[in-house]
């Protein structure tokens, strides 16, 4: 093998280095399907919809309490992205299902599996408000609020920012 | 494909190299040809690119899709935090023999001129 100097700190470093350039590959390809992801405002629709769905058929309890907590806020998020409007206080719906003695969980969580059934998407948001029984429906709907804003671009941010300025650092410091 | 291709390629490429060193450029003494391996892992940037078109993504479908974001998510809470590990060691390690260098320069610049 030539006259190259073999010593484990050699082999450690550019083992490291590999590691560094693959990962950085890899990396960058997870945040660019990340982003395609979040730029389809429909997808979060779909996937509000197929767990909304699951919950009727899952038999454990904790799962089903998982996937309505996720769904309701998935399309809660689906409904900012596309009408700028979110569910006022979303957490009332599942804490609802969920505690209310008077609700029957399964029947309600089948409500809004058939209202996503509706061509119409944003059908949903009638059976959640019917469950909430909300008497002025005006304030079901409100205005996005600008803390929820801050915080969807700040997880975006956090991610992509120390990534591009560490792989930028690194291209300026190897020229 | 974002964890397999990376972390194989990284334990392969030294090993297929201290088999058949052949030697296309030395990195600090080392037949550095496996350095053209690592482009492999640009093939994880097709992945990437596939929710760009929606027929493809149906095709797969929602599930799947579901189960693909939820394994990213995980996968990108590792690999970041180690990625920024590894850039800030490069970084501090050649910070640091960039300050050797100069003092190294500066001593023998210092003796010159002494004399």
């Amino acid at each position: 093998m030539s006259d190259a100097s073999l010593s484990g700190g050699n082999i450690l470093r550019i083992t490291l280095n590999g590691l560094m350039i693959n990962l950085g590959f890899s990396v960058t390809a997870g945040i660019i399907w990340m982003i395609l992801i979040a730029v389809r405002k429909g997808l979060w629709y779909y996937f509000a919809k197929l767990l909304f769905q699951t919950t009727i058929h899952e038999k454990e309890e904790s799962k089903k309490a998982e996937y309505l907590v996720k769904g309701t806020r998935i399309y809660d998020k689906f409904l900012r992205r596309t009408i700028n409007l979110e569910i006022n206080n979303s957490k009332r719906i599942y804490s609802k299902i969920l505690s209310d003695p008077d609700l029957n969980k399964n029947e309600s969580m089948q409500l809004i599996s058939d209202s996503f059934e509706s061509k119409d998407k944003y059908e949903p948001i009638k059976s959640l408000s019917k469950i909430l029984n909300i008497k002025n429906n005006a304030t079901f709907l409100v205005d996005e609020s600008i803390g929820k804003k801050i915080k969807d671009m700040a997880i975006f941010f956090a991610t992509v920012i120390p990534v591009a300025v560490t792989v930028i650092q690194l291209l300026l410091q190897q020229q | 494909m974002l964890v397999v291709i990376p972390f194989s390629l990284t334990v392969v490429a030294p090993a297929i190299s201290s088999l058949s060193p052949i030697v296309v450029s030395n990195l600090i003494g080392f037949p550095y040809w496996f350095s053209y391996i690592y482009l492999i892992s640009i093939s994880s940037l097709v992945y990437a690119f596939y929710p760009f078109k929606f027929s493809i993504i149906e095709r797969r479908g929602i599930p799947n899709l579901l189960i693909e974001q939820s394994c990213i998510k995980k996968i990108l809470y590792v690999e970041v935090p180690i990625l920024i590990a590894l850039i800030s060691f490069f970084s501090l390690t050649s910070l640091v023999s960039y300050y050797n260098y100069n003092n190294y320069y500066s001593i023998q610049l210092t003796g010159y001129i002494m004399k």
